[in-house]
C-alpha cells in the first residue's frame, strides 16, 4: 500500500541563507490509517515538519506529497483532506464555542444544514455541547484544547496532523483527548501525524514513532522495536542518606553480575541493569554492609524515553 | 467570493462583539459631536473676527460738480490722512482699514469673496445731487449675519448724520471747499450761493439727511456651514480613520493567536483572506460613517439649536443623499486603503496601532480636521490636499451647503482613487510582512 504522507529530502531553513535549519533533509513515509508519533524535545523541529507539511511554511529543499498531492505545487488539493491542529489555542476567545466552529466550518467550505450537523457533532464528539454558546474565554483549557481540536472535524479530514494536543493539561484532560485520538483512528480511520515530546503519550497513542532530533529524524520504527533495538537495560535509582559513596563500595557493586554501568550523583546512585529483577537483592546487601541506608529506590523498564536518551546522550524532557 | 463575504462578515461580527469598541467607535465620536453642538451650535464658519483692522473699500465715482468734489471729501474722511485729518481725533475709523479701490465691480466681487467686510460705493453725481439736496451713497454688505459689514454700515451712517447735524458737513465741506482753488475763484464771483444755500438749508433740517445710506442687497447670500456640522463630520472621518486601523488589528492581532494560520491551513485562497479582512474593515467603517452621520443628523434636530430664520446655514437633513452616500462609500474606502498602507509599513499590531494613530492624527490636522484649512497659511493649505480627510471633510462641507451630487464627484473620485493606491500598496506590504498569505 502506497503511503499517504511521503516527505523526500524535506529541509526548511528560516531567514536562509544563514537563518536556522530547522528540518533537515527528512524522508518520511505515513501509511494510511496509522496513527505516528513524532517525539522530540521542544525547537527539535516538529512543528516545523507540521507547518510545511500543511503548505503554511515553504519547503527550502525537498518536497512533500500528502495523499499523491505536492504539497508545494497544489496546497489547496492537500488543505482539502487535512485537518491541522496547532500547537496553540487558535480560537476567537470573544466568541462562543459554536461561532468559532461556525465560522472554520465556513472557510472548510461548509453550510447550510451540513454545517449545523458538522458543528452539532463535533461538539457532541468533544463533549461541549452543554457549553456551545459560551464565550471561549470563559472555558477551561482542557475545554479549549478540545475545542481547538474540533475545528479540524467538521469536514472529516483524512489525514489529522496534530501538534501537541495535550500541552499543558491535567491528566484527566490529557486522558480525554488521547482517548478522542484513538477514536479518531478506530472510528473514522483517519490517519494522524500526532507529536509530543511525551514519551508516555507516543509510545501509547503511536503505531510508529520518529524520534527528531536538531532537525533530522534519528529513529524510526515501532515503539517496541525501537526499545528492543537499544537493548536497552533496567535503570535502578538508589537515593541514599550519604552524599558519596566510597570507591571501594563502588568497585564491589561493579563487580556485580548483571551490573553494566554506575553512577553517583549526590544522594542518588543510579545502576543499568540487565535484569533488576536479578541483581537488586544483591546490590542492597552490599549498599547494607557499607552502612549506606537506602531512603527510596526505583526501577525503570526501558522506553522511548531511554532510547532517546541512548541515542542523543539527553534526556527528552532536558534537551533544548 | 463566497468565503470573501464569509471573512467581511466575522470581521464584523467580531469588532462590534465587543462592547469596548462600540464605545469607542459609535458612542464617543457621537457624545464629541453632541458636545460640539451644544458649545458651538449656531456658530457659523466663514466669517472670522480678525485681528487687525477690519478691511473695507471706498469706491469713489464722484465726477464732481461745479462747485467741487464732495464724495473726495467723503473718501478724505473715510481714509485717515495722519497730515490732514478730516475728522477730529475721537472720530476717525480707527476699527476700519479702509482702502479705495477705482472699479465698483471689482469693489463687489471682494465683498463677494469675503476679502472685504463692506464697500461703499458713492456714485458719479453724487456732488452734484448733494448741492440739490439729496445725495445717496451705497454700502454694499454681504451676509445679513456680517456684523462687521453692518459696523461699517453704521459708521458711514453716523457720518452722514454728523453731516447732517452741520457737525461734520459744515466743517469738512466748508473746509473742503475754501481749501478748493476753483471753489474759492467761484465764491469770489458769487457762483456759489445757491449751493452753499441748498447744503446748509439741508444740513439744518432735522427731518432730513442730505446724504443717504441705502444698503445693497446683495444677488444671492452665500450659505455657510455651521461649525457644529463641520467640526461634526470631522470627528466622523476622524475616527474612521482610526476604525480603518482595524487592518492591522485584524491581521496583527489573528496571527499572534494563531487563527490567520488557522485560517490559511482551511482551502481558502490567501488573497481571499487579505481581501475578506480588508472588506470587513471597509464595511466597519461603513456602517460607523453611516452610524454617526445619521446620529450627528438627529443630534442636529435634537441639540442643533435654533438658527433662526435669518441664519443661511445649510443643514445636513437637507443634504444631497446620492452625493452623501457616493462621499461616504468612497471616503470609508480611503480610510481603509489608508489603514491597510499603514498595516503593512508597520509590520506589528503595537507598531501599527501606536505609529497609525499618530499619523492619523497629524493626517487629521492637515486635512483641516481640527481647523478648517481655510485658516491654513499656504503650504499647509496645499498639504491638506494629500489627505483623505480633507477631501471627504470639504465634500461634506460642500453637501451641507446645498450642492448636489455631481459637485462631489471630483472629492468622490479622489477619495476613490487614494483607495486604490493605498489598497495596493497596503496588500503588497501586508503579503510580504505575513509570509503565509
Amino acid at each position: 500500500m502506497a503511503p499517504i504522507i511521503t516527505t523526500h529530502k524535506l529541509s526548511k531553513q528560516y531567514h536562509p541563507p544563514k537563518g536556522p535549519l530547522a528540518i533537515k533533509e527528512i524522508d518520511l513515509e505515513i501509511q494510511e490509517g496509522e496513527i505516528f508519533g513524532l517525539l522530540g524535545p521542544n525547537g527539535a523541529g516538529k512543528t516545523t515538519l507540521i507547518g510545511v507539511l500543511c503548505g503554511l511554511l515553504p519547503p527550502t529543499t525537498g518536497d512533500a506529497t500528502i495523499a499523491g498531492h505536492s504539497v508545494g505545487r497544489n496546497p489547496m488539493a492537500v488543505k482539502r483532506i487535512i485537518g491541522v491542529v496547532p500547537e496553540e489555542i487558535a480560537l476567537y476567545a470573544r466568541l462562543s464555542g459554536r461561532q468559532n466552529l461556525r465560522y472554520f466550518g465556513s472557510l472548510y467550505g461548509l453550510a447550510g444544514r451540513e454545517l449545523d450537523q458538522a458543528v452539532d457533532k463535533a461538539l457532541e464528539e468533544i463533549a461541549l455541547t452543554d457549553r456551545a454558546g459560551d464565550k471561549v474565554a470563559d472555558y477551561s483549557n482542557g475545554m479549549k484544547r478540545r475545542l481547538n481540536i474540533a475545528v479540524e472535524l467538521l469536514h472529516k479530514p483524512r489525514i489529522l496532523l496534530m501538534d501537541e494536543p495535550t500541552l499543558g493539561l491535567d491528566p484527566e484532560s490529557r486522558r480525554h483527548i488521547l482517548d478522542l485520538v484513538m477514536r479518531f483512528k478506530q472510528d473514522q480511520g483517519t490517519t494522524i501525524l500526532y507529536t509530543t515530546h511525551n514519551m508516555d503519550e507516543a509510545q501509547e497513542l503511536s503505531d510508529r514513532v520518529g524520534i527528531i532530533h536538531h532537525g533530522r529524524i534519528i529513529a524510526l520504527g515501532a515503539p517496541g522495536e525501537l526499545i528492543q533495538a537499544m537493548h536497552s537495560e533496567d535503570t535502578l535509582r538508589l537515593n541514599i542518606g550519604i552524599s558519596t559513596v566510597s570507591p571501594a563500595t563502588l568497585n564491589a557493586l561493579r563487580r556485580v553480575k548483571g551490573v553494566k554501568q554506575i553512577s553517583s550523583d549526590k544522594h542518588t546512585l543510579t545502576f543499568s541493569l540487565l535484569s533488576a529483577a536479578e541483581v537488586l537483592p544483591e546490590i542492597l546487601c552490599i549498599v547494607k554492609e557499607a552502612g549506606i541506608g537506602v531512603r527510596a529506590l526505583t526501577v525503570q523498564q526501558p522506553n522511548l524515553e531511554t532510547v532517546f536518551l541512548r541515542l542523543t546522550g539527553e534526556r527528552l524532557t532536558e534537551a533544548p | 467570493m463566497k468565503k470573501l463575504f464569509v471573512i467581511a462578515r466575522h470581521e464584523i461580527t467580531l469588532r462590534y462583539w465587543d462592547p469596548v469598541v462600540l464605545i469607542f467607535t459609535l458612542a464617543m465620536p457621537l457624545v464629541i459631536a453632541a458636545l460640539i453642538y451644544l458649545a458651538f451650535g449656531d456658530v457659523v464658519l466663514g466669517r472670522g473676527v480678525p485681528e487687525a483692522k477690519v478691511p473695507v473699500g471706498i469706491v469713489n465715482q464722484d465726477r464732481g460738480s461745479a462747485w467741487g468734489n464732495f464724495g473726495q471729501l467723503f473718501a478724505r474722511a473715510m481714509i485717515p490722512d495722519p497730515a490732514h485729518p478730516a475728522l477730529p481725533a475721537e472720530l476717525q475709523l480707527r476699527a476700519f482699514a479702509v482702502r479705495e479701490i477705482a472699479d465698483e465691480t471689482r469693489a463687489r466681487r471682494l465683498v463677494e469673496r469675503e476679502k472685504l467686510f463692506a464697500a461703499l460705493l458713492i456714485p458719479p453725481d453724487f456732488s452734484e445731487a448733494l448741492a440739490m439736496g439729496r445725495a445717496t451713497v451705497e454700502v454694499y454688505i454681504v451676509g445679513r449675519e456680517n456684523v462687521l459689514g453692518l459696523a461699517f454700515k453704521s459708521v458711514v451712517e453716523t457720518l452722514a448724520n454728523m453731516i447732517s447735524s452741520g457737525e461734520v458737513t459744515v466743517r469738512t465741506t466748508v473746509e473742503g471747499l475754501l481749501g478748493n482753488p476753483s471753489v474759492r475763484a467761484q465764491l469770489r464771483i458769487g457762483l456759489l450761493d445757491d449751493a452753499m444755500a441748498n447744503v446748509a438749508r439741508a444740513a439744518s433740517s432735522p427731518e432730513s439727511n442730505p446724504i443717504q445710506i441705502r444698503r445693497v442687497p446683495p444677488v444671492a447670500q452665500p450659505a455657510r456651514i455651521k461649525l457644529a456640522h463641520y467640526l461634526a463630520a470631522s470627528i466622523a472621518v476622524m475616527f474612521i480613520g482610526f476604525t480603518a486601523l482595524m487592518v492591522s488589528a485584524t491581521l496583527f492581532q489573528d496571527k499572534t493567536q494563531g487563527t490567520l494560520q488557522r485560517m490559511s491551513i482551511t482551502p481558502t485562497r490567501p488573497e481571499v483572506i487579505l481581501g475578506g479582512k480588508i472588506l470587513g474593515t471597509y464595511l466597519a467603517t461603513l456602517i460607523q460613517l453611516g452610524v454617526l452621520v445619521g446620529g450627528m443628523a438627529a443630534l442636529e434636530g435634537i441639540l442643533g439649536g435654533n438658527a433662526g430664520d435669518d441664519l443661511q446655514a445649510a443643514s445636513p437633513p437637507g443634504i444631497d443623499l446620492l452625493g452623501l452616500t457616493v462621499l461616504i462609500l468612497t471616503a470609508a474606502a480611503a480610510a481603509t486603503g489608508v489603514g491597510a498602507a499603514i498595516a503593512g509599513l508597520a509590520g506589528t499590531y503595537t507598531q501599527a496601532a501606536n505609529y497609525g494613530r499618530a499619523f492619523l492624527v497629524l493626517m487629521g490636522l492637515a486635512g483641516g480636521v481640527f481647523f478648517p484649512v481655510e485658516l491654513f497659511p499656504a503650504p499647509l493649505d496645499l498639504l491638506s490636499r494629500v489627505t483623505f480627510q480633507y477631501w471627504a471633510v470639504a465634500g461634506y462641507s460642500k453637501l451641507a451647503l446645498g450642492s448636489g451630487a455631481t459637485s462631489v464627484l471630483p472629492h468622490s473620485l479622489i477619495l476613490a482613487s487614494m483607495a486604490i493606491l493605498f489598497f495596493a500598496i497596503g496588500s503588497r506590504l501586508l503579503k510580504r510582512r505575513i509570509g503565509f498569505l
